[in-house]
Parts: C-alpha cells; structure tokens; sequence
C-alpha cells in the first residue's frame, strides 16, 4: 500500500535574480514499510526532497500526498500539525535539546500530543530501554557519546508510532561501527513496527543497507534499485 | 515542559544571564538610589520648614501673603495672642497655635553689620508648636524680655560669640528708627539654613515694643494634627478657619508659602522619569542582546523544535519565560541593592559639609543629606524591570518565531 505518492516534484530556490533549480521533477512512490535510502552527490536534492515530504519545505510545482493527503496544498499550521503527527525526524547532527535529559528529549513529542504524564512516562521508558540507553535515561545529551545522542534521536522519532520517519544523513557524523548499531537498530525497528524509514545519505554502508536506493542527481531520480540481499537484523539469518 | 526548558536555557550562560541581570539590577538600584536621595531630601526640607519656619497652617492678615517677605508692618493680625488662644480652642484639629511677629533688621555687630531677619517669638506657645528650643547649640533659648537667640550662621558672619552683645536697628510701625542692644543669650543651629544665616529671635513682647505694634503679629501658626503631607486635608481644614474668621484673615498651607522651593523639589518626578527611561532603555538593550544572541546560538534547536511540531506560540512563550527570568533576578538584584544603598543613605547620610565648606544652600536644607525608605517605589521598580524585561522579550521571541525550519536545519 502507497505511503506516499510523489509526482513532478519540482522545487525552485530563489537567491536575488538566480534562480536554483533543486529538483526538476521527481515521480515517486514510497511503499508503507519500506526502508528507503536516497542518495546522491551533494546538489542533487535529497535534503530538499526529504525536506518536502517531512512537510518542512514546500514544492513549486507537482503533489506529494502522504497517506492520501495532498501536502502541497496545506498551510503552515496544518503542516506543523502533520509533523507533530505522523512523522519522525532524525538529522544528521542529532539535534536534540541539550538542555532536556534523554528521557525528557524523547518525551516531548507525546507532551506535544497531550498524553498523560504515567502513559509517557511507560512509553518513553520502555523506548530508552529498547534502543539499549536503560543507564542514560536522565543523561543529557552533552553526556553522551555521538552514538548515544543518535539513539535518543531515534528514539524521540519513534515514540509516538509515526506513519514515517525521515532521516537526514543519519550515520555522517557516527563512526562506521557506530553507525551500522545505529542502522541496524533502524532497521530493527522499521521491522518490528513496519515504520516506514526514508534516509538521505552518502554513505555506501547505508545505501548497501536499505531495501531500495533511489540515486537523486541534478534534481531528478536517475536510478531506483531495489536491494534484495540487505543485511537481516534478524538472529540466525 | 516549556517553562522548564526557559529556566534551564536561562542558565545554559550562567554568565552572560549574570551580566544581564546585574546590568537591570544596577540600573534599577540607580533609581531607587535616586527616589530615596529627592525622598530625603523633600522630608528634610518638609521637616526643616515645620520645625523652624511655617506650621502646618498660617494665619495672616488678607493681603499680606503676596508681600510678606517684604514684612509689611501697616497689616498686622491684632490681639494676636487672643485669637491664637481662641483658635487653639475652638478648633479640635488645631493641636497648638503660636504668634510670631517677622520684620527686617541690620544687626550690628562690633566687627561687622548685616541684614538680617527679626522674629518675635512667644517663648512659651512657641515651643508647642516649633522647635527651636531643642536646636540651641549654645546658652538658651528664650525666657524673659531681653534675651536674644541668634542663628549660628549669622553669629559667624557677624564674628560674635555667647554672651556677646548685638545692636538691632529696625523701623517701627510708624516708621520710627530704632535702636536696641541685646546680649546673646542662645545660639541656634538648626538643618535650616536659612534660618541659622539670618535669623535673630527676640521675644514677641520685646518685638512689638520695639515695632510699636502692641498685641499685633504678622501670623498665627498653627499645629494641627494628621500628617503635614496631606495638604488637601489642611486646605479644607483651612478653608473652615477662614470662613469662621471672616474676609480680614487669609490661612495658608505649610506647602502654599513654600510652593517655589517644591516647584524646584517637583522636578524630581521629571528626573525620576528621565532616570527610568535611561535604565528601561539599557534594561531593553541589555535583554534584547543576550535573547537574540541565544536565538542565534539556537537556531538549529528552534529548527528542530519547529519540526518536531512546536508552535509559534510555543516558542514565544519560551522565549517570554526567558526574558522574565531575567528580568525576574535584575529586579531582585536591584532591589536587594537597592535596599543596602538605601540602608546605607538613610542611616548614615551623605556629608557634603566638608567639601562645600561654609557654603550654605539658599534653601532649608543642609548638606548632610539622608535618604529615606520608600518600600512602594522598591516594589515598583521591582515589577517595572521584570514586567519590561518581558514585554520587550516580544521583539527577539517574534525572531524566533519566524525562524523557518527548515532553513534553521539547514545550519546545523
């Protein structure tokens, strides 16, 4: 079943009289469940696209509908009220709120969706403790090594059961090691809860990853490959 | 959650929040330092007057008002002592009255002459309603018929001692030239100024000899109870008394014959405002700098704060609870500093005798000056720092607020 529907995406950015053309017409569809990698040299589009379907940025032109709503056509406040919805976020740098422990960076998303302080308190816990921070629940981030920080992320991206999670680089500022326990968490959770999962990256050991590879350059799609033999998160396979 | 965030963003820069606050708290100090020195000032100059020169209410003769430095001797109140005595009876709210009889004298000294100011005054309903007797720096105050008080200023001037002897030479009612010798029997030093420069005090008897105006003052003073401050009060106390005596009496507030002097004093609003503005102006800056630097530091935090669902609102709500707690400790700071400064004033004054030497201010005031207590304005300026800082917390907050996420991200 169609998560999201992308079609003639087109995405110009104005800088005084130069017009950049950052994507030149993507058609896509994204599958729910899928682990999605998209990559592509830098310029190519991928933090615009992801910045599109994360309802962060909106297209010039064509329509990006996710789970049958059109995103193009909604206002700010509709927009900011899908992302506090249905999706997830994971950048490159983290981003988590330094000043917040992990627990309390991963609680603000159910705060936001006006859960009750016990049931947060169970999810959010219960979340730590899956992606192996059971010891740096009340941390804060600065506290914390890179990985760490990266799994708190994720962690605040899925805790509120998210239709898609958008991840912007995820592993570039991890070590290779670290960042394959990252993916591998991802992926662990993209199959235990069919999370959808779309990634930007550069990197080879992400793309390998993924179960399909969409290659961006100069704003349009130039490959999309599906990857049979990705690594299985799975004991035994 | 919000508020918690603002509290603990507030102290993510200890420092600069420290330096912040310290800058709206010494401003704010600045100004109640500043209320305190005009507020102490304007009860010395209210205390001085009502201890040495004017009671809270005045009786003259119609007319006289307008030229009563001039000290006319063709209008006097007759039977002055009668109608003191009737006042002080009739009315419950006159606690005390006294006559006083003011002309203009050379005093003459063995080494040097003045100009100067005579007053006589009744040594025993005088002291119930002023207080000279207690302000006698040397000998006594007056007693009998012949003695004679001068003001310490004068006496320097004039290079005379206790015991010494002073010739007045005054014109009487008639327009007789008189002279008369009196020792010094009491030397006044008063915070009045203006009295201990040019003040001679004889009694009133010996004054209406002298001025040939028998049982006449130029003025009943009266003492009448509440506080002296509460001038609308006296004007209707006053407004009864002179409808009871009829169209040849006029009655004054101590604030009426002083108006000039607290025109000068009133100033001390206009200053107190333009003080304010200068520290709401820095309290401003100083707010308005360190939130847009931490907004700055913070975009990619707000970025993310805006994808991950926050509000606008959300988001200057933060940032007000930000500003207030800045503002919140300025406003502590200030007053707690605010309060030592006053202590400070209050208790142990400023002395600008020595640098201004014999110096003496045209008005009745002198150069030790104390500070006085005004809680109400503390806590005024106390809501006025934390309540500005909020409010102008608005302008960086609406920055924050217009920050677009994804171009926040993007300088991540």
């Amino acid at each position: 079943m169609a998560l999201l529907t992308i079609e003639d995406l087109k995405k110009d950015y104005k800088t005084g009289k130069v017009i950049t053309k950052a994507l030149r017409g993507i058609d896509l569809v994204i599958e729910e469940g899928e682990f999605l990698s998209i990559a592509g040299p830098s310029g190519s589009g991928k933090t615009t696209l992801l910045n599109i379907i994360g309802c962060l940025d909106v297209p010039t032109s064509g329509t990006v509908s996710l789970n049958g709503t059109d995103l193009s056509d909604l206002k700010k406040k509709a927009r900011a009220e899908l992302r506090k919805d249905a999706i997830g976020f994971v950048f490159q740098s983290f981003n988590l709120i330094p000043v917040l422990t992990a627990f309390e960076n991963v609680e603000i998303p159910l705060i936001l969706l006006h859960w009750d302080k016990r049931k947060r308190k169970e999810t959010v816990e219960q979340l730590l403790i899956d992606v192996g921070l059971k010891e740096y629940i009340h941390r804060r981030p600065l506290a914390m090594s890179g990985g760490q920080q990266q799994r708190v992320a994720i962690a605040r991206a899925l805790v509120k059961d998210p239709k898609l999670v958008l991840a912007d680089e995820p592993t570039a500022n991890l070590d290779s090691t670290t960042g394959m326990e990252t993916l591998k968490l991802m992926k662990e959770l993209n199959e235990r809860k069919n999370t959808t999962f779309v990634f930007s990256t550069h990197d080879r050991m992400v793309m390998d990853f993924a179960h399909r590879l969409i290659l961006l350059k100069d704003g349009k799609v130039a490959s999309d490959t599906r990857n049979r033999n990705t690594p299985s998160t799975k004991p035994g396979k | 959650m919000l508020f918690k965030m603002a509290i603990r963003n507030v102290f993510r820069h200890t420092r600069r929040t420290l330096i912040t606050a310290a800058a709206i708290g010494l401003g704010l100090m600045f100004m109640i330092m500043i209320d305190s020195m005009f507020g102490g000032v304007e009860n010395q100059a209210v205390r001085n007057i009502l201890e040495t020169d004017n009671s809270e209410l005045v009786v003259y003769p119609t007319g006289v008002f307008e030229n009563r430095f001039l000290f006319p001797l063709d209008t006097l109140i007759e039977d002055a002592s009668a109608l003191s005595a009737q006042l002080e009876a009739d009315y419950a709210d006159v606690i005390s009255a006294t006559p006083r009889l003011r002309f203009a004298v050379f005093a003459i000294g063995p080494q040097a002459e003045l100009f100067a100011f005579g007053m006589g005054i009744d040594p025993e309903t005088d002291p119930k309603v002023f207080d000279l007797q207690n302000k006698i720096e040397e000998g006594r105050f007056l007693e009998a018929d012949g003695d004679l008080v001068i003001g310490s200023g004068l006496a320097k001037e004039l290079n005379l001692a206790l015991g010494d002897y002073l010739l007045i030479q005054t014109r009487s009612r008639r327009g007789v030239m008189d002279v008369r010798e009196y020792e010094i029997t009491g030397i006044v030093n008063t915070s009045n100024p203006l009295i201990n420069a040019n003040a001679v005090f004889i009694t009133l008897a010996d004054a209406q000899t002298i001025l040939e105006a028998p049982g006449a003052a130029s003025e009943i003073n009266l003492h009448v109870k509440g506080k002296p401050r509460d001038t609308e009060r006296l004007n209707i106390l006053g407004s009864k008394i002179g409808k009871d005596l009829g169209a040849d009496f006029e009655l004054y507030t101590w604030y009426d014959l002083n108006a000039g002097l607290f025109e000068i004093a009133g100033q001390k609003q206009s200053v107190g405002f333009f003080i304010a503005f200068i520290v709401i102006v820095i309290a401003l800056v100083g707010i308005v700098n360190t939130m847009l630097l931490s907004i700055y530091e913070r975009i990619p935090e707000l970025g993310t704060m805006r994808a991950m669902g926050f509000s606008k609102g959300n988001i200057r709500w933060m940032m007000l609870a930000e500003g207030s707690i800045i503002g919140f400790f300025g406003g502590l700071f200030g007053v707690i500093l605010g309060l030592g400064v006053v202590t400070y004033m209050t208790e142990v004054g400023m002395d600008f005798s020595s640098l201004m030497g014999d110096f003496e201010l045209p008005m009745p005031l002198d150069l030790h000056y104390r500070g006085e207590y005004n809680f109400g304005y503390m806590a005024f300026t106390f809501f006025l720092g934390w309540i500005v800082s909020t409010v102008i917390t608005l302008i960086p907050a609406r920055k924050a607020t217009r920050i677009e996420p994804s171009e926040a991200l993007r300088s991540t």
